[in-house]
């Protein structure tokens, strides 16, 4: 098979994992050496969807030997496949490397003949990028569910990032539409990584030369609207995930309607939720930056309110903290306003050291006074509307959609995909096995 | 009031400063014919570039890269707005970066954080065409003047590639090979040879460009925000027909 081809359909089969990070490692090119990380991450390019492309993100295979119902690659799918010689991904990455198209390689696969097997093609490929190649670019692998931990260990010497992906928020879920999958085949692996990366970092305060694990950390990725599970069981899971597996980061995405199983929403009549991964993403970043919980953010329900922002509607949900005044108030404070971001509350508090902040001010320093003036006053005066019912600046905070395929949603609370035709079963959450 | 034209180097630049310090001046590169006032050639003068820097650094450590920084972006003025902001922080005798209540300080933040911008963009955008002879060659446009602030990162990590990185607007090239690397000024009259035509590699990714898209959620508006137009003429996945 010709390279463009296999290129086209292992490019193709990728393309629904949604991370692409490249951050998080930062390590200098050495004289002979091919590549450094650079640990801000560097996005190259974006695709006609607008997402960031920064590495080459490939299956090793597409071939697979599971059948879960949500994925293009499973075995009952009738799909072209293909698979890369470890040999030919290598030489790919380092020639597009070269010309600086990407950061390096996120690899992952189907299940070609046996986990095993698979993981050991994986890593056959990064052995041939760092020690015939010599590259020290970065490397993102995602491991293999059922694969032996050593071989996951393995990968994670030679790969910057490693992720296992959740894929399914809810044990219910996985057991319904990835049978094959079990809990445990993603928690064991994923508690496996955080070990060996907290022992080499112990071993790297030791000894200069110790080797590195997975030192951009983990992450993880789920599946969202494929099911019913809700926006705050995907947040509460997430803030679990944080804190107990150290992850780095938990990417989400919407579920495109490929599948035909009676649990799936049905293929025409569905669109991708991408309003609703859209909210998750903001709460995750409100969860890792503004010191928001889950539990704050779905206060109101068991979905996120789909016509504002998260931080939005927790501040309409809360008058009794506004308004706060940018001339006194900490960071903490600052940064719960809606409309002020982690720059603009620094320079608040770097720019009122000089004198008094005034309303007209806090447009300079990048505010976004369209949503701040009801929540924000500089020397006591207020920018706001004289109405502040919360109908009323509740309406003003609206997002107004002028993208076509966004504005495919509407209503106020996020939907989910109509009841399964079929019972999930009961089972145990994962936030409960996580902390049991 | 006069007018001071340094030319194009960062020291004429900073002797220009030193020269209009006390007086009603305006700085500029070069002299516009159709201005009112008369201008005055500043010839770099060492010396008083280094008055300037010391003050600066006296002041804080890195003031005086922002406004080198904020230099770069060769904005229209902006000379004018560095030298406000050095009268003002030396005569307050302090760093006053911070108050962006003040317009020359907002004015400076913004063309430092363009050159910012711009050498990201660089980080992200160069592509590379190798030569027969193996030499990765990379024409650029940039808004800022920001080759000398890639060199580092291109050096240290192709360190066993020999490249060169064209700014054909300003007509500078940076050279990166074995051991270091430098910027030199193309002479007046030199050529630009064209860059190599594409091979495999150059078709290849184009090829994976394209496929990795999702129709689903095609969205080019929000992909014009993060590369704007005026980039894609040097990027390899945006042609689509061979040099
Ligand atoms: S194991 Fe992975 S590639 Fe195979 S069907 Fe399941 S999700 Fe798809």
């Amino acid at each position: 098979m010709e390279l463009m081809e296999k290129l086209g359909i292992l490019g193709d089969a990728a393309k629904f994992d949604a991370s692409c990070a490249s951050s998080g490692s930062g390590r200098a090119g050495k004289p002979g050496q091919l590549g450094n990380a650079f640990s801000a991450g560097i996005c190259h390019t974006w695709g006609a969807d607008g997402r960031c492309i920064c590495l080459l993100k490939v299956l090793q295979s597409n071939v697979c030997v599971y059948d879960c119902q949500y994925c293009q690659n499973r075995a009952s799918n009738d799909v072209p496949r293909a698979a890369f010689k470890p040999e030919e991904l290598a030489e790919l990455t380092v020639q597009f490397y070269r010309r600086n198209y990407i950061e390096g390689l996120f690899l992952s696969s189907g299940v070609h003949k046996n986990p095993d097997y698979t993981m050991e093609r994986m890593i056959r490929t990064m052995r041939i990028l760092r020690e015939q190649h010599k590259f020290g670019g970065y490397i993102h692998v995602k491991t293999i569910p059922g694969a032996d931990m050593r071989l996951v260990n393995e990968a994670g010497m030679l790969a910057d990032r490693v992720s296992v992906n959740i894929e399914l928020p809810s044990a219910g879920s996985l057991a319904l539409l990835a049978p094959e999958k079990k809990p445990d085949m993603i928690f064991s692996p994923m508690k496996g990584i955080e070990t060996a990366r907290k022992m080499a970092l112990e071993d790297g305060k030791k000894h200069r030369n110790a080797p590195l694990f997975a030192p951009a950390g983990q992450s993880t990725q789920m599946i969202v609207g494929a099911t019913r599970d809700t926006d705050r069981t995907i947040l509460r899971l997430s803030g679990g995930l944080y804190k107990k597996f150290n992850l780095k980061r938990v990417y989400f995405s919407a579920y495109i309607p490929i599948g035909v199983h009676p649990a799936l929403p049905p293929r025409e009549t569905a669109s991708a939720p991408l309003w609703r991964e859209h909210r998750l993403y903001q709460s995750d970043w409100l969860m890792r930056f503004y010191s928001f919980t889950a539990d704050e953010i779905t206060e109101n329900g068991e979905l996120l309110d789909m016509d504002v922002d998260p931080k939005c509607a927790w501040a309409l949900r809360h008058p009794e903290f506004f308004p706060v005044e940018a001339n006194h108030a900490d960071r903490e404070e600052l940064l719960r306003v809606p409309g002020v971001g982690m720059i603009s509350a620094d320079r608040i508090i770097e720019a009122r050291r000089f004198g008094p902040l005034r309303p007209e001010n806090l447009r300079k320093l990048g505010v976004v006074m369209k949503r701040a003036r009801f929540f924000l006053t500089a020397g006591g005066k207020y920018e706001g509307e004289s109405r502040h019912d919360h109908p009323f600046i509740r309406e003003l905070l609206t997002d107004k959609l002028d993208n076509g395929q966004l504005s495919l949603f509407t209503g106020g609370a996020a939907a989910l995909p109509a009841a399964p035709a079929v019972a999930l079963p009961e089972t145990p959450s994962f936030l409960k096995m996580l902390n049991a | 009031m006069t007018i001071l034209c340094y030319g194009s180097s960062w020291e004429g630049f900073l002797t220009a400063v030193f020269d209009a310090y006390n007086k009603q001046a305006s700085i500029c590169r070069s002299a516009d014919a159709a201005s009112l006032f008369p201008s005055e050639r500043v010839t770099p003068d060492p010396i008083k570039a280094g008055r300037v820097e010391r003050g600066m650094a006296r002041l804080a450590k890195d003031l005086a890269e922002t406004i080198y920084m904020a230099w770069l972006s060769e904005r229209e003025g902006v000379e004018d707005d560095l030298l406000a902001l050095l009268r003002l922080s030396f005569g307050q005798n302090r760093d006053i970066r911070g108050d962006m209540r003040n317009p020359v300080v907002t004015a400076v933040t913004k063309a430092a954080r363009q050159t910012g911008w711009e050498r990201q963009r660089m980080l992200q955008f160069v592509r590379f065409v190798q030569t027969p002879e193996g030499i990765y060659i990379a024409d650029i446009e940039p808004n800022s003047n920001v080759l000398a602030l890639i060199g580092n990162h291109f050096h240290g990590r192709f360190n066993d590639q020999r490249l060169l990185i064209r700014d054909l607007r300003r007509r500078l090239i940076l050279v990166s090979q074995q051991g270091g690397w430098f910027i030199r000024e193309m002479g007046n009259d030199e050529k630009l040879p064209p860059l190599p035509k594409d091979g495999l590699f150059e078709d290849l990714w184009r090829g994976y460009f394209h496929a990795v898209s999702n129709p689903a959620r095609q969205n080019l508006k929000l992909q014009q925000k993060f590369v704007p137009l005026r980039y894609r003429e040097h990027l390899t996945e945006f042609q689509n027909v061979n040099r």
